[in-house]
């Protein structure tokens, strides 16, 4: 493993790359009618985007009309990062917009996941949750004048701080899918096995 | 005809109603009931079906008619019957009644009720009765209740009739429509319509699968609908039709395609949401129906029981939507529920069993328990319930399995324990009579006996003497050849003695031994014959027995002269054993005795030699008193012959007491042989005595009576009970069974719990009356291999009498070993460090010593380990734990977990750069925005280079007061780092407002929305543009500037010389760029001026609050004259212009003061020389009140332009952190923060809540939070005693005052807010403040209010210590003291006081007002100063916070040592010297010339008095260009004067004087 470490600094690999290809595939709202969805990208300091898009908005979706509620969305995600540490990995975070009955824009829920770690394909299910008003008082403010409560920015859910001040409801669930590969993690000294393996080691 | 045909079968058995008695009154009552209910039931089954088949076969319709036309005819025919028939029923049951004479009237009515019913049962039967019966008797009888009582029947006939009559049209519908034999009978062109058109539709669809109608592309309605249909259109289903399922979907195809519909919204209503989620399969949504050709329902033969006339029960009542559901449910999960057809009947309806609900409520038979007759039954209740009972307290669990990489995994089933119960014997019983309990006793002696037997120790022994002797032989025979040879090895012959000697010894104790054996057992066998004896006698007394054990002695006869000399030869074995052995010993003794002779006989030769000696030297000498060594004697062996005939003979000790009897010589050799024998005992037939046969039947029924059962306990869990066994008749139980024992984790010890029940009445008559416990076999010991063991359990009664139970239990456990021979027992797996493997523990091998110390209690592999020190088995481990408390300790391990050594980490550069990144030490500059390299050495060493240490204060050359300053430094910088690191700990925290938007609550709103309504409507109020704040990311870029407003400035001093006008101006410097306002003229100049100053940053990220760059205002005076040109003498040629600025005063503001205040706004004392000369004196009137009545002020606005938004989140962060950490002051912090809400809610407070809020408590030194009152003492702090003492004493309390806010302010002002601007102070007691000998604001006010505090002492003065906000210095700290009216504030810092009510008093506001014993919060900050006149009790102003009575809010307050300090003369001496020199050398380079003054500064260091001196701008005066550049001639002369005050607090004087030279 030295060695691969030598190789990839003699090579002038001084950082390990992460691509994830994927789709947001559906989301399951089956209280909310036209959503659309935005995604960003949090990560840490030492990660760098290297290609893709850093924000996407997708399509406005109407749900089926079966019981799921189902809004396929099919929507792509796709980027490719770079960094050195595997600390602050980068996470998606996706929100769902939709219409109130105003008409006014309005935040249907919020969901947030690590992109992979470990190379291969991999689907997620990911549940979506939105903030609650902190009073009746203000919920009632807030049909009336269609301000649901959101985050004020929506990165915040990437971090571990100043959650802890919010209550939110659960409201459904979105299913993602990753394709991930990786470049010169192993070089670096970080092994990142599929995850059956990993499990198997650890046991061992 | 035919309807009477039809109906004539059933109602035969009612013949008999009309027998004339009250038992055909009851039957018909019976039948009546039957009756009804049948023709109710047929008739409502029958409309139905006509209702469902009439509108829908049109075809139908004629042959209805016909159907009807014809019924017609008999309907009459039936009326005219039923008339008669009823008629016909009610007479005689009126005879009857009449006959019946006097009955009670309630029994009329049933008669009466019985012959309606007949009647009305009888209607069908018309003809029939109206033949059979014989005509009634003309009613003679004619009271008026009875006739009434004919009218009702007569009514009720009726209706009854017509039901019938109906009932009867409709069977006859129904039977022409089902019955074809009958329909030909009835109307053959009918039926014959009929059956063809179905047919016909029949084949048609029939012709139509569902393949071929899927092949056609489109469908046409009706061949989807008939298609839909097929399922339930069949041709039997007609006939057999009795439901009304199956019938309307015939009849109705459309209504069956509209079913479909129904069945999907109706799954969408009721089935929850989630099933679907949970199948998540689309395919599974909708429903499509089976193309499987088969229909759901089979008619076979279609049967209609109840029609048969058999008992079909009653459909429970199932309301229709439920039913439809179910339906729905069972259809659309055709393929789910594939026995579809199970539940549907063949009527089409779902199968249901009859209603079990009886009509009559009632409640099963409940055995009563005392009752003897179902004692047996009582015994299984109980025994059932007992069991029940056992099993819920027994939890039974399913199997864990062990997933732990300790046990092997791929195990599906749990260890299995052996429990070998083979039975129990008692030996002690309450039903044992005295014959059994001599049993017991023998059997136990016999025990031993056998036992003893076995063993047979006496021969044991007796083989041992003689191998003891024979090798002594051998031994002794060896060392005498030794001896005699020539080359003798002395070590091996002391050898052989040594080993003889052993052997003697041995030999000694074994022939003890082997007598003691031989008369134990033969005392044991003298008790075995005594108790047989016992049992023989109770025998014999009772003339019977109940015990069937049979003694066999055999003796064997010895003859008497053959044992003696046995006898004689042991005991001369003995002897000579022991002779040999002592003499032995004597040789011994005497060799030694004879090396001592030896020894002795030489010293007494010596000292005669030297006696001699001494004798003729003529000394006095001595006796030689040593006695010689006592001969030992040879120990005499008679005794011990004796002794040893004694004890073999008679077994007498030496005492002469017998401690072990012996066979005597010709006693016979017994043997003894217990033996069962069912003749023993006495059939009961054979008792003699009468009361003892009786008593021993009792006895052995009660015997019956009992029966036990052994629980089995796994470490206390019950795993199960045995069966139940009863006695056998020697008081035994057998058992003899295995019982197995799951157990997931092995016990450590079973336990068997024998426990009594006895049959009959008793429930409570359970008794545990033994235990016994087993050891938990080890891993390798399975059942087979242990041999039982027994196990004695006594019970003893409720007198603590003898055991009222004793017995024995025999039993084994060991683990299970399956077919193939594994043994199913766990193997306990430890952790071997050595090889760092998972090892089998061998049972034998020692337990590691090194395992003790890594004992997880959590870890499964090493409960064993822990629970034997648990139990206190292992009393090493048990030590081990008391060591280490119990707990588990792994730092035996720590070095294996970590992932490299702390050396490696703390060299990794990358490691270190990234601790540093998280601490927030590298930023983003260094990395020069790039990501943390991947690689150490890519990273350079000097970017996680400490920063530089700082080098020891006590090394450095610097003076003290230097070195005290680096120590204050150094001190500070700790503290800010800690500050700093909460500060880092605080920015997670957020509130909800910054985390989510939401609404506002209304409340808020509806107060805005209403507010302008209710405000004061000024038109003449000017309207004003709110500055829209840039935030401040924009900062590097826009141009910033500082807008400085410079309105006026009162009270300046005017020059001495009246003929000349003042013309002042104000210079602005700011980062050194100056600009200046224009020369105004007079002492109370308006300048109205505005200057913009650039404002730059020196780099980008730095953060403005932290530039401390100064903001400086001078006010100069313009002094320009004309004067003649050097060297001229006459005034008229070449007279030069002089323009001199003369200092006035300054004022100087840091910028973050600006920053963050976002404007200075108000009246600014300007500070001024001591003494300007050429100003302020008029000459006149005496000094202090003459040289300036009032001190000079500049009235400015200053703020940025734009406006910068001030950091608000730094200030709330740390807010919250302070709040958060705030554990043990919660209820103070509440009260703070409700005060605060308070304020809040008022919208002008909302807008500066900023600076109004009030700080309850502040960082010590030593980073703890304190509350403020602390910081004063309530008898203040002693000022020094010298202050007052210069030259005379001073009195006046106010001159003292002045003094020591003069004393005060000398005390070199250091920021401490540069770091935390407008944020956190870190508050340092006077002690610290004085020690250090700085500080800012707070330290000054605390000083100088502890100092007032210890004057006011006893005046009525009040002293508070103020935090408010001032001009310019923003939140800031001053003193107000209050006295009686006048209420007066000094800045503690300048050591000036201001009447609070004066239009100079620099306080504009107060948060609060602190005392000694608490903080009044100000609740209305915005009346400013003038909230002061309203004292401090005013509930609607201040807000007292009392300082709680606790020991943590103790004043933290130290007296002040006052003596000595850093600075000594010689430092003093220095100071002057380098001040001086400094100055003069500065001046020189600054060519100046110097109008001359002097100023009073405080010693901070000397580049601060070089400012200071710049400032004034000395060096400037007389600087101008002459004609001729000459240079003009000025002389300065500089004056520096240095004053100790206590503490070494220093005041320096400098006299600056520039002398014109003319």
């Amino acid at each position: 493993n030295f060695q691969a470490i030598q190789m990839a600094a003699e090579a002038g690999a001084s950082s390990f790359m992460l691509n994830v290809c994927g789709q947001i595939e559906s989301v399951e709202l089956p209280h909310y009618d036209y959503i659309f969805l935005i995604y960003q990208f949090v990560h840490g300091d030492d990660w760098e985007r290297v290609l893709g898009l850093e924000e996407g908005v997708s399509q406005l979706s109407s749900k089926s009309a079966d019981v799921r509620g189902l809004h396929a969305f099919a929507f792509p995600v796709e980027v490719t990062f770079k960094s050195t540490n595997p600390h602050g990995w980068p996470q998606l975070v996706v929100t769902a917009l939709g219409t109130d009955i105003w008409g006014n824009q309005v935040v249907r829920g919020y969901s947030v996941c690590h992109l992979p770690m470990q190379p291969g394909r991999v689907t997620k299910r990911v549940p979506l949750f939105a903030p609650q008003s902190s009073s009746l008082m203000s919920k009632l403010q807030g049909l009336m004048q269609s301000e649901h409560p959101l985050y004020t920015d929506p990165k915040i859910l990437g971090q571990g701080q100043g959650r802890q001040v919010t209550r939110v409801r659960s409201l459904g669930q979105m299913t993602l899918n990753f394709s991930t590969s990786m470049k010169n993690t192993r070089a670096l000294g970080y092994q990142l096995l599929p995850g059956e393996n990993f499990g198997a080691a650890a046991a061992m | 005809m035919l309807i009477v045909l039809q109906e004539a079968g059933q109602p035969e058995p009612e013949q008999p109603a009309e027998a004339p008695d009250d038992a055909a009154s009851r039957e018909s009552e019976k039948l009546r009931g039957a009756v009804k209910t049948k023709h109710d039931t047929k008739k409502r089954r029958l409309r139905k079906k006509l209702n469902a088949e009439l509108p829908a076969e049109g075809e139908l319709q004629s042959a209805q008619a016909q159907v009807k036309e014809r019924l017609r005819l008999s309907r009459e025919d039936l009326r005219q019957a039923g008339g008669e028939a009823a008629d016909a029923a009610a007479a005689p049951a009126t005879a009857d009644d009449e006959a019946a004479g006097a009955a009670a009237p309630s029994t009329s009515s049933p008669a009466a009720d019985a012959a309606a019913g007949a009647s009305a049962k009888s209607a069908t039967a018309a003809v029939a009765a109206a033949g059979g019966a014989p005509a009634g008797k003309p009613l003679t009888a004619k009271a008026l209740r009875r006739k009434k009582l004919e009218e009702e029947q007569r009514q009720q006939a009726e209706r009854l009739r017509e039901q019938a009559e109906e009932a009867q049209m409709y069977s006859a519908a129904h039977a022409a429509l089902n019955r074809e034999d009958r329909l030909t009978r009835f109307d053959a062109a009918t039926a014959q319509e009929l059956i063809r058109s179905r047919t016909e539709r029949m084949a048609k669809m029939t012709k139509m699968s569902w393949e071929a109608l899927r092949e056609k592309k489109e469908l046409t309605e009706d061949e989807q609908v008939s298609f839909f249909a097929n399922s339930v259109w069949e041709p039997d289903e007609l006939t057999a039709a009795d439901g009304t399922a199956a019938a309307p979907a015939a009849a109705q195809p459309q209504a069956g395609a509209d079913d479909e519909v129904y069945v999907y919204e109706g799954e969408k209503v009721y089935l929850h949401r989630a099933v679907f989620l949970a199948k998540a399969d689309e395919s599974k949504l909708y429903y499509y129906p089976s193309a499987a050709s088969a229909t759901p329902v089979s008619v076979e033969h279609p049967v209609n029981l109840a029609e048969e006339g058999l008992y079909v029960g009653r459909r429970p009542r199932v309301t229709e939507g439920n039913v439809l559901r179910l339906q729905s449910i069972l259809t659309m999960k055709a393929d789910v529920y594939e026995s579809k057809k199970g539940w549907l009947g063949e009527d089409g309806r779902l199968r249901m069993l009859p209603d079990p609900l009886k009509d009559v409520p009632m409640r099963p038979l409940v055995p009563d328990d005392d009752d003897d007759v179902q004692g047996v039954q009582a015994q299984q209740q109980h025994q059932e319930q007992l069991r029940l009972r056992q099993l819920a307290r027994s939890e039974f669990r399913p199997a864990r399995r062990w997933d732990s990489p300790f046990a092997s995994l791929e195990r599906e089933t749990p260890w299995q324990l052996e429990v070998d119960i083979g039975g129990v014997q008692f030996l002690a019983h309450p039903l044992f009579t005295r014959e059994h309990a001599a049993v017991s006793r023998l059997r136990q002696l016999h025990r031993r006996y056998a036992r003893s037997e076995k063993s047979n120790f006496p021969a044991y022994f007796r083989d041992r003497i003689a191998a003891l002797r024979r090798e002594i032989a051998k031994l002794t025979q060896e060392a005498a050849r030794l001896e005699r040879s020539q080359n003798k090895n002395e070590l091996v012959l002391q050898d052989y003695r040594n080993r003889v000697d052993a052997y003697r010894a041995e030999l000694s104790t074994t022939r003890h031994s082997k007598i003691r054996e031989e008369a134990a057992h033969y005392s044991l066998l003298i008790d075995l014959l005594n108790a047989w004896r016992e049992v023989r006698d109770i025998r014999q007394e009772l003339g019977f027995s109940v015990t069937d054990v049979r003694c066999d002695i055999e003796e064997a006869v010895q003859s008497r002269s053959e044992d003696e000399q046995e006898l004689l030869a042991e005991i001369r074995d003995w002897t000579e054993e022991h002779q040999s052995a002592v003499q032995a010993k004597h040789q011994l003794v005497q060799a030694e005795y004879l090396a001592q002779r030896q020894l002795y006989e030489r010293r007494r030769a010596d000292f005669e030699s030297r006696r001699l000696a001494m004798e003729q030297s003529g000394m006095a000498t001595g006796e030689f008193d040593d006695e010689p060594p006592p001969e030992p004697q040879p120990e005499n062996v008679d005794n011990f012959v004796q002794q040893i005939e004694r004890l073999v003979r008679l077994g007498e000790d030496e005492f002469g007491q017998v401690t072990c009897r012996r066979r005597q010589p010709g006693e016979p050799l017994v043997r003894v042989r217990l033996l069962d024998n069912s003749h023993v005992t006495t059939p009961l037939n054979d008792i003699p005595e009468q009361h003892r046969a009786a008593e021993e039947t009792r006895r052995r029924r009660m015997e019956s009576e009992f029966f036990y059962t052994i629980q089995i306990y796994a470490d206390d869990k019950l795993v199960g009970p045995t069966e139940d066994v009863t006695l056998s008749s020697n008081f035994a139980l057998h058992f003899n069974r295995i019982y197995l024992v799951e157990v997931v984790q092995p016990p450590s010890r079973i336990r068997l719990q024998l426990t009594e029940h006895r049959r009959g009445g008793f429930r409570s008559a359970v008794r545990t009356i033994g235990f016994a416990s087993l050891p938990r076999p080890d891993s390798q010991t399975t059942r087979a291999q242990l041999n039982f063991s027994e196990v004695q359990f006594s019970q003893t009664g409720a007198d603590a009498g003898p055991a009222e139970y004793e017995g024995l239990i025999r039993s084994r456990c060991g683990w299970r070993s399956d077919s193939e021979g594994n043994i199913l027992a766990p193997m306990l797996k430890v952790y071997d460090p050595q090889t760092e493997t998972y090892v089998d523990p061998t049972p034998d091998a020692p337990k590691l010593p090194r395992l003790t110390e890594m004992r997880d209690p959590n870890d499964p592999a090493f409960v064993r380990l822990n629970l034997n020190a648990a139990l206190g088995q292992d009393p090493q481990q048990q030590q081990q734990q008391q060591l280490t408390g119990g707990y588990c300790r792994l730092n035996f391990f720590e070095e294996e977990f970590g992932f490299c050594s702390a050396e490696d980490l703390d060299t990794d550069l990358r490691f270190r750069a990234l601790i540093m990144r998280d601490r927030g030490d590298i930023g983003a500059e260094q990395l020069k925005g790039a990501p943390m390299p991947a690689f150490a050495s890519l990273i350079s060493k000097e970017m996680v280079e400490e920063p530089k240490r700082e080098t020891d204060v006590s090394r450095t050359r610097a003076s003290e007061l230097q070195k005290m300053r680096m120590r204050y430094e150094a001190k500070m910088r700790y503290v800010r780092e800690q500050v700093t690191e909460a500060f880092n700990a605080a920015k997670g925290y957020r509130t909800y407002e910054e985390v989510i938007d939401e609404a506002k609550a209304v409340v808020v709103d509806i107060l805005s929305l209403l507010r302008p309504l209710f405000s004061r409507k000024r038109p003449l109020k000017p309207a004003r543009e709110i500055v829209s704040r840039t935030p401040l990311l924009s900062l590097a870029m826009a141009p910033i500037t500082l807008s400085v407003n410079i309105i006026d400035a009162i009270d300046l001093p005017s020059p001495n010389d009246s003929k000349q006008i003042l013309k002042p101006f104000v210079e602005v410097t700011f980062q050194g760029n100056t600009l200046r306002t224009a020369t105004m003229s007079g002492t109370n100049p308006d300048w109205n001026a505005s200057l913009e100053l650039p404002f730059r940053l020196r780099n980008a990220t730095q953060k403005p609050e932290t530039i401390s760059d100064p903001l400086v205002l001078k006010v100069f005076n313009d002094r320009t004259y004309s004067r003649p040109a050097e060297g001229q003498q006459a005034a008229d040629v070449g007279s030069v212009v002089v323009q001199e600025k003369h200092f006035l005063g300054s004022v100087s503001i840091p910028f973050s003061t600006v920053y963050i205040n976002e404007k200075v706004q108000g009246r600014l004392q300007l500070r001024v020389p001591d003494l300007v000369t050429g100003y302020g004196g008029s000459g006149a009137g005496d000094g202090a009140a003459r040289r300036r009545p009032r001190a000079p002020a500049l009235r400015v606005f200053i703020t940025l332009q734009p406006h910068l938004a001030r950091p608000g989140l730094l200030q709330q962060a740390f807010d919250t952190w302070v709040r958060a950490t705030k554990n043990t002051l919660s209820r103070l912090a509440d009260e703070v923060a409700g005060v605060m809400r308070q304020m809040q809610s008022n919208p002008e407070a909302q807008v500066e809540e900023f600076l109004y809020h009030p700080r309850a408590f502040v960082v010590s030194m030593e980073v703890k939070e304190v509350f403020v009152s602390c910081y004063l003492s309530p008898t203040g702090l002693a000022p020094p005693a010298e202050l007052f003492s210069r030259g005379q004493e001073v009195t006046d309390p106010q001159h003292k005052k002045l003094i020591i806010a003069n004393y005060v302010s000398l005390v070199p002002f250091v920021s401490d807010a540069s770091a935390f601007p407008g944020l956190i102070d870190i508050w340092n007691t006077c002690e610290e403040f004085m020690d250090y000998q700085a500080g800012d604001e707070e330290e000054h006010a605390v000083l100088l209010a502890n100092y007032l505090l210890h004057l006011s002492q006893g005046t009525g003065t009040q002293i508070y210590l103020a935090l408010g906000n001032a001009v310019p210095e923003g939140s800031t700290a001053y003193v107000v003291e209050v006295d009686g009216n006048d209420k007066y504030v000094w800045n503690p810092s300048l050591g000036l006081r201001f009447n609070a009510m004066g239009d100079r008093c620099p306080l504009i506001s107060i948060d609060c007002l602190i005392s000694a014993g608490g903080v009044y919060i100000n609740k209305k900050p915005f009346e400013g100063v003038r909230v002061l006149n309203y004292g401090v009790t005013d509930q609607n102003y201040w807000l007292h916070i009392e300082k709680p009575n606790e020991r943590t809010f103790e004043c933290i307050q130290q007296p002040i040592n006052y003596s000595g300090g850093p600075v000594g003369d010689s430092d003093i001496a220095n100071i002057e010297y380098e001040i001086e020199i400094t100055l003069r050398k500065a001046i020189s380079e600054w060519r100046p010339r110097i109008v001359g003054y002097s100023m009073r500064v405080g010693y901070m260091s000397t580049d601060e008095i070089l400012q200071e001196v710049r400032n004034t701008k000395l060096h400037e005066i007389g600087m101008y260009v002459d004609s001729s550049d000459a240079v003009p001639k000025v002389q300065f002369s500089c004056v520096v004067y240095l004053h100790k005050y206590p503490k070494g607090v220093l005041s320096i004087r400098l006299n600056l004087m520039a002398l014109n030279r003319r």
